[in-house]
């Protein structure tokens, strides 16, 4: 394991105030534990998008790992590493204690270990394939027993059973099912090359909310039976603190704060993810605070989301730096430097610009991750 | 979006070098002996030496490849073996009549074609009839069609010219011929486009702003329907102007098509080279005039190129 | 009706309203008002018909649609209006904001000029009258630099940015209605806080009534001042929103409210607080209450009688309603309406000591195994 590289910009900043220790690079020994972890791993898309900017989190064996950020804030682009879809830039993605493996075979193998479980229930099953062969199709591409014929067609009910759906018709197709339904036969395709690790990337957000309790409740059983390590990607603060035990809070690339997910909820030590908390709609009308003006921490222009703004560059014309600025023609909250045109690591915090707290070194330094215990770390020079 | 022009420029140019050097090969296929052709007369190999000697034809094919595209560099197409012409002199005067044809025929299929395919969307009750046209426009040959016309507003009903030639009487035949042809092209397009455009949400919108139906129609359908309109009028003009090749051969319309199969007959390189190669070069100048123009009518192709 | 009558009367009434598509019945009997500048939230998951019902009010359903009842906004009876007629007037009336802005905007039209059209046809603005108009109109919903920003298409703006041009659209000619098809569930929780924020501003300014169709209980405690609870096509509870959040009367509402709470306060790892069962499939019309098969308190004659909407009596557990349920309007389609606040889910454990799959709906067995 390189932890080497820390001369990177960035990096190597010593924490104010001694209040713990620098933690830019990583924890070899969690790394070397970890499932999946990255390793000061950042992502650059052509165009000079940096969707993830010096990135290290662990996923424990048998535990779960949660991240948590708007749109664009790269929990996306995280997934698609973990899944192998992509190579970071830099840095290094680890898979049970070695390097991800280059290799198209090899990382074969390495996803035959990782079932994963997508966004959009409508989107992620081919509505030309029976639920037969989409359940079975992790079977057939590692060459494992029961991709096809009656030994499998055994495999699927059973699988599909344990997913709530016994009985399915196993030649009928996914239009027939619901959202709900269809999730459901994407968990039990996610299962049947019994995984090590489960990749949730938001596996929740475009189902009714009575479904979306059935469908974690399902995910939280399978991962408990199994003893599946699971990484959970959402962008509800609430459904997280639920999931999983520990929590990282992403925003424009970067890792903001990470926690016990209790903790996070409670005590939040990053004003973004107190911002973010305090987005979330009341409990109760006598509670409301948001559409009052001027009420919640949330006024406009604090806070935003990385999505592309206006002039903000698309992969085309992505090539002058500092575009995204100069050409914002003021969207309250315009995205943070996800989504810019950063050829390189800038030079502050990607909060800055939005954040209550902020003061002059913020928009001048880029603040370490300060390890405040074994458990917990933040990126803040004036955390609360 | 400059560069990328730019990048688009020299992608295109490499095409049309691609194409002149497989054209060049391909003549060499092409079984004859161009002297003989010269002079059909001449018997004595004497002579037919010299006059391949003349044309550079004994020398290796590398070397009159590198000869021929050192010349084309500087923009000379050569001289032609039979007319003792410059290439360029005479396909100038026929790329323009050519063009002319190639312009009135897209003109024509665009109309027809945008008539059949707004008439399909809008009026359910002729759809049938329209794709069963259509159809008939698909299935039926090229020459047939245009033979049909010529018999029958020539020679029928004596409303158009049969005798050949370039003039704007001339010109309404082949014409309609082109228009017909690709008609049905253009109709499915805008009809597909339409029924997107018609089943889509800033259609509703513009509904629930209380727009009326034909404002919608022009102000938000159509503009959505000219993207890929435009894609298709840059390929048809581009390929248009490499040669209507059946339509100047039935009408006897003097354009590049024409000077191209004769000139192939007559085995007269330098014209046919020169042809293919205004054909390269129109097809790739109007694929990009035809992006450039998308950019215009579609903003979101902008960031794409 | 003379102007000073109708600037009193409801945003939307809408009575006995039906909407079939073919066989389906999607909307059933339905009978809603929005009150002047009141914000109405209207709730429901997938297929409950929320939508065909604001889609109906808007005269925006496909032809293919068969919709039956009465529709009037601010006082003017609309539903039996031609079609032509109803074009020139509804702008003034209604203006519509839909979920997803990005498909709801022209992409090859800038967005100051769709709003611009506005003011064109139905303001007889010239085109730099309305130009300037749509400007004013941008600047309304708090675009910074709204010159600029009306020159953009709308792949150039941000999600939450296009919503905002998509409520100053709605909003431009001042309609005494808002339909709102799920404005902020497309967005991300920041920019949805900053649309709610926005929404509050406008109310204040712009007295026009809201349909604000959602599913997130948080949106409604945000912003409604009524809460319409729609399942399988029908409304079965509204109310004032306190009443329905401090004394739900139908035990889906009951749920709902139980999701959410149990979602922020439950303990990490603990299974969550589901309703168990799905919704009955379009098409599907078992007899009695569409809601039996899931619930709690269900009895023999929920599966044989389809509850009315009744005013809901002795929901006095808040004391908010003075005991008097139909003076509040508050009403409940259910034969077992909640007596007190503790309510249908109460018990510790949850739904899952309930025999989940007792109906044969293998769809609730998933949590009941967790337990």
């Amino acid at each position: 394991m390189t932890s080497e590289s820390a001369g990177r910009a960035g990096s190597s900043v010593a924490a104010p105030g001694g209040a713990g220790r620098a933690s830019g690079s990583p924890d070899p020994e969690a790394l070397a534990a970890a499932v999946i972890g990255f390793d000061r791993v950042s992502k650059q898309y052509r165009g000079g998008r940096l969707a993830l900017d010096d990135v290290t989190l662990s996923l424990p064996a048998g535990g779960s790992l949660g991240l948590v950020g708007e749109s664009g804030s790269g929990k996306t682009t995280c997934v698609r590493l973990a899944l192998g879809l992509e190579r970071p830039t830099s840095g290094e993605l680890i898979f049970n204690g070695t390097a991800y493996p280059a290799g198209r075979a090899r990382l074969r193998s390495l996803r035959r270990q990782i079932g994963f479980v997508l966004q959009d229930p409508y989107d992620s099953l081919d509505p030309r394939m029976t639920i037969r062969d989409i359940v079975t199709e992790p079977l057939r591409i590692h060459r494992l027993p029961g991709g096809r014929g009656a030994r499998g067609d055994v495999l699927v009910a059973g699988q599909l059973a344990a997913v709530g759906l016994p009985g399915a018709d196993l030649r009928s197709y996914p239009a027939r099912y619901s959202g709900g339904g269809r999730q459901r036969i994407a968990i039990a395709r996610a299962l049947i090359s019994s995984p090590s690790v489960l990749v949730c990337d938001e596996p929740t957000s475009s189902l009714d909310v009575s479904v979306q309790s059935q469908i974690v409740n399902l995910l939280l059983d399978a991962g408990r039976e199994r003893d599946l390590s699971m990484l959970f990607v959402t962008h509800d603060l609430d459904l997280i603190g639920r999931v999983v035990d520990t929590v990282a809070v992403m925003y424009g690339g970067r890792v903001v704060e990470t926690g016990p997910a209790e903790l996070i909820r409670q005590s939040p030590r990053h004003p973004y993810t107190k911002a973010l908390h305090d987005a979330v709609p009341a409990n109760h009308p006598r509670d409301r605070r948001l559409a009052r003006r001027g009420a919640g921490p949330l006024g406009p222009g604090e806070l935003g989301p990385g999505e592309p703004g206006p002039g903000e560059p698309g992969p085309g014309d992505a090539a002058e730096p500092g575009a995204d600025v100069t050409d914002d023609p003021g969207e309250p909250g315009a995205g943070p430097a996800a989504g810019g045109a950063s050829l390189f690591r800038p030079d502050s915090c990607v909060f800055a610009s939005r954040c209550p707290r902020a003061q002059a070194r913020c928009h001048r330094e880029r603040p370490p991750t300060i390890q405040e215990d074994a458990l917990r770390s933040y990126a803040c020079f004036y955390p609360i | 979006m400059a560069r990328a022009l730019i990048r688009r420029v020299v992608f295109g140019l490499i095409a049309v070098a691609g194409v002149v050097v497989l054209a060049f090969l391909l003549e060499f296929v092409v079984p004859g002996d161009p002297a003989k052709a010269i002079a059909p007369r001449a018997q004595s190999p004497a002579v037919l030496a010299s006059i391949r000697a003349q044309l550079h034809l004994n020398q290796p094919l590398i070397v009159q490849f590198a000869g021929y595209f050192g010349n084309l560099l500087r923009g000379n197409l050569g001289t032609s073996y039979i007319q003792r012409q410059s290439v360029a002199s005479l396909i100038g005067p026929r790329l323009l009549t050519t063009g002319v044809l190639a312009l009135a025929g897209v003109v024509a299929e665009v109309i027809i074609g945008g008539a059949l395919g707004i008439l399909a969307t809008l009026y359910g009750r002729v759809r049938a009839l329209i794709s069963a046209v259509n159809l008939t426009l698909l299935a039926i040959p090229i020459f047939v069609l245009g033979l049909l016309l010529l018999l029958v507003f020539g020679f029928q009903l004596s409303i158009a010219p049969v005798t050949g030639g370039a003039g704007p009487a001339q010109l309404v035949l082949p014409a309609l011929t082109l228009g017909l042809i690709g008609a049905p092209w253009y109709a499915q397009i805008v009809a597909d486009q339409m029924q997107d455009s018609l089943a889509s949400s800033y259609v509703r919108t513009a509904v629930s702003k209380g727009l009326s139906d034909s404002y919608i129609l022009r102000r938000h359908v159509l503009r959505n329907v000219l993207s890929p309109a435009i894609t298709m009028v840059g390929l048809d003009l581009g390929s248009y102007l490499s040669g209507v090749v059946t339509v100047e051969v039935v009408f006897i319309w003097p354009g590049i098509g024409l000077l191209a199969v004769n000139s192939l007959h007559n085995l007269d390189r330098p014209i046919v080279m020169g042809t293919v190669i205004i054909g390269a070069v129109a097809v790739v100048f109007f694929n990009l005039v035809a992006d450039v123009l998308r950019m215009f009518v579609d903003p979101r192709t902008r960031e794409e190129m | 009706m003379t102007p000073g009558q109708s600037e009193q009367a409801p945003a939307l009434e809408i009575a006995d309203l039906n909407v079939r598509y073919g066989p389906v019945h999607a909307v059933r009997d339905t009978c809603l008002t929005v009150g002047a500048g009141q914000v109405v939230a209207l709730i429901g998951e997938t297929g409950s018909g929320k939508s065909s019902l604001a889609l109906a009010a808007a005269r925006l359903l496909p032809r293919s649609a068969a919709v039956t009842g009465q529709v009037a906004i601010a006082g003017k009876e609309v539903s039996g209006l031609g079609g032509s007629e109803f074009r020139r007037v509804r702008a003034s009336l209604l203006g519509c904001i839909a979920q997803d802005a990005m498909a709801a905007l022209n992409p090859v039209v800038p967005v100051g000029r769709q709003i611009g059209e506005l003011f064109a046809v139905h303001a007889g603005m010239s085109r730099p009258q309305a130009a300037e108009a749509a400007v004013a109109a941008l600047a309304q919903v708090e675009i910074r630099h709204p010159a600029a920003v009306a020159r953009l298409y709308p792949h150039q703006l941000s999600g939450g940015m296009r919503q905002r041009v998509m409520i100053a659209m709605a909003m431009a000619l001042a309609p005494p209605l808002i339909v709102a098809d799920e404005p902020t569930t497309a967005l991300d929780v920041s920019t949805q806080a900053e649309i709610l924020a926005l929404i509050g501003e406008l109310r204040a300014r712009m007295r026009s009534g809201f349909l604000w169709i959602t599913h997130d209980m948080g949106v409604v405690a945000e912003l409604a001042d009524w809460a319409a609870v729609m399942y399988a096509g029908r409304i079965v509870e509204q109310g004032p929103v306190d009443v329905i959040f401090d004394a739900p009367a139908h035990p889906y509402t009951e749920g709902l409210l139980a999701t959410r709470r149990d979602l922020r306060s439950g303990a990490p790892g603990a299974p969550l607080f589901q309703i168990p069962g799905s919704p009955p499939g379009p098409g599907e019309e078992p007899p009695g209450c569409p809601f039996a098969p899931r619930c709690p308190r269900a009895t023999a004659i929920c599966n044989e009688v389809d509850p009315s909407l009744e005013p809901a009596v002795g929901e006095g557990g808040a004391g908010l309603a003075g005991g008097a349920g139909s003076m509040n309007g508050h009403r409940v389609a259910c034969h077992h309406p909640a007596a007190d606040a503790v309510g249908a889910w109460a018990a510790p454990a949850g739904p899952a000591e309930k025999p989940a799959a007792k109906t044969g709906d293998n769809l609730g067995t998933a949590g009941t195994v967790a337990l």
